[in-house]
């Protein structure tokens, strides 16, 4: 694998965003999606190593393979190349950029050193749940009545009523159990991207307000 | 779509997988497989979803919680993801409470079936409102109807009686054109009139001043009279002249002609020569009554009576001007000591 560009002050194009999506698929609704879902491996990919801001180092990995993309480079298979590019970003991140060509900025790698400490919640954090939660009934409000009908109803009931009332759920939809699965669950990440929008919107204003 | 078993094995291994529990090979086949596969990474999320479910609902096996904890709750953001969920699960707990929600299949709507929302609408109580509402329109298009058939006809009855009221005017102007007319002729006579009186009164004035008033009457067609009277008829076929001697002083000379028919009108009477040329007349003469009957009186200057033959021509006026002659009275005047 060539080494990706170790310029800091490259950002992403309009038109480097564009050729990356081509990579993806040449309609771009369909590119749209596919962009979508690799984001959301990087993602999982980050999270499974326990880095935090996980999305940060996934659109870097995405910047990287962009500029890669604009300055010329063929890759054959997007997501392999993807994978490759995050793989050596977290050994970036945990071996410290002088032993590595990718870029990396030195906040994150710090952060990254530093060993999770499990379960223990700091008073921020605990004023940022409070947040969050207080955006959930918003984010709720905003998905529609279909989607929140569906997830709502998903986590209502327990044990055997809870296998009924889903079942009832999946087929009032039209679709199987294991489609239900994988509807609840991304009307869940929805939510999950809709409260943070909402965290830094409110985070914002205040660093505004401060100002 | 996969046998149960498979999916519940790929399941098992997914979790293992999220609670960090794989080899590094294993591991690295799992991400190579999500990688690749879109499918792959839906079951990876539905996989991580249903363990967090697991976790709040105290379904986890100790070893298996213990793992979750340590290995899966490292960040701040999975943290916030299992709040999240903890608080959806309150949230769908406390509607629980409510009645069981119905989720309706996500069908595209074609526009038959959205027509048909339209006139049909699902909601009973949305139909109900439609059939009042239509009822409403229904009403309030009858009342409508109504009120303009109600208004045309008192248009109508108005428009005849504006006509109606033109008409008389018109009449009512007619008959004030008429009368202006009528009104217009007697002030015609009346000035007529007052000239003869004038001249009349001239004649007797100068009469008054220089003799006694010597005035000789005469009645034509009233047949034998005494001596001062030569009476006699009108013509009728009688070709006989009657004689008027004028006395010498004489300046007026009253002359009373006998009509043998009934007039209602005005009459004139006009002095003519043998051969028809006229010397004198007078006009809007009114009938009068006698005890032989009705009769015309006027006075003429004595001077006009001039020694000869003449023929006084009685007309009776019209309404359009015109005039009859209905009688011819021959007279011949005579003047002693001229």
């Amino acid at each position: 694998m060539d080494n990706a560009p170790s310029d800091k002050s490259w950002e992403l194009t309009q038109d480097a965003f564009d050729g990356l999506l081509l990579q993806f698929d040449a309609d771009r609704n369909t590119a749209g999606m596919k962009y979508e879902n690799s984001r959301t491996k990087l993602v999982k990919f980050f999270e499974r190593r326990a880095l935090p801001a996980p999305e940060d180092h996934a659109d870097q990995v995405i910047n990287i393979a962009a500029r890669q993309l604009a300055e010329g480079k063929v890759i054959e298979n997007i997501q392999a190349y993807l994978l490759a590019v995050a793989k050596r970003h977290v050994l970036t991140i945990t071996r410290g950029p002088a032993m590595e060509a990718l870029e990396e900025p030195a906040a994150l790698a710090a952060s990254a050193a530093k060993a999770p400490d499990l379960l223990m919640i700091s008073s921020e954090e605990n004023d940022l749940k409070e947040t969050r939660l207080k955006y959930l009934d918003h984010c709720l409000e905003e998905i529609g009545t279909q989607q929140r009908a569906l997830i709502l109803g998903y986590y209502q009931q327990e044990k055997q009523a809870k296998i009924d009332n889903r079942k009832a759920l999946a087929e009032s939809c039209g679709i199987d159990l294991n489609a239900l699965r994988i509807r609840v669950c991304r009307i869940r990440m929805k939510l999950e991207r809709c409260v943070n929008e909402c965290v830094e919107r409110e985070a914002g204003m205040g660093a505004q307000t401060r100002r | 779509m996969q046998p149960v078993d498979r999916q519940n094995g790929n399941e098992q291994l997914l979790q293992r997988y999220l609670l960090g529990d794989l080899s590094e090979e294993e591991q690295d086949r799992v991400e190579e497989a999500y990688f690749a596969d879109d499918d792959y990474l839906d079951r990876l999320l539905v996989a991580e979803h249903e363990l967090i479910d697991r976790y709040l609902r105290g379904k986890l096996a100790a070893a298996e919680r213990l793992k979750f904890e340590r290995n899966y709750l490292t960040t701040p953001e999975k943290r916030q993801r299992v709040a999240l969920v903890k608080q959806l699960h309150e949230t769908a707990q406390m509607q629980a409470a409510v009645p069981p929600i119905v989720v309706r299949r996500e069908e595209k709507t074609t526009w038959q079936q959205w027509l048909l929302a339209i006139v049909y609408p699902p909601h009973p109580v949305t139909r109900y409102a439609l059939a009042l509402g239509v009822l409403a329109v229904m009403f309030g298009g009858a009342l409508l109807v109504n009120q303009t058939i109600r208004l045309r006809s008192e248009l109508k009855r108005a428009e005849q009686e504006q006509a109606a009221l033109r008409r008389r005017e018109e009449e009512t102007r007619q008959q004030l054109a008429e009368q202006q007319q009528r009104s217009n002729e007697l002030a015609r006579a009346l000035e007529e009139e007052s000239e003869q009186r004038r001249l009349l009164d001239e004649a007797l004035s100068r009469a008054r001043e220089t003799a006694p008033a010597i005035v000789p009457a005469f009645e034509l067609g009233f047949g034998e009279g005494g001596p001062e009277r030569r009476t006699f008829g009108p013509s009728h076929g009688v070709n006989k002249a009657a004689s008027l001697v004028i006395p010498k002083a004489a300046k007026l000379v009253r002359l009373t002609f006998k009509i043998n028919q009934p007039v209602q009108q005005n009459c004139s009477v006009a002095m003519l020569t043998p051969d028809g040329a006229e010397v004198w007349s007078r006009s809007h003469l009114p009938a009068h009554a006698t005890r032989a009957g009705q009769a015309v009186t006027l006075h003429i200057p004595a001077r006009l009576l001039t020694p000869g033959q003449y023929v006084f021509a009685l007309r009776i006026q019209k309404a359009d001007g015109s005039a009859d002659v209905v009688e011819q009275y021959p007279v011949k005047v005579e003047r002693p000591g001229k």
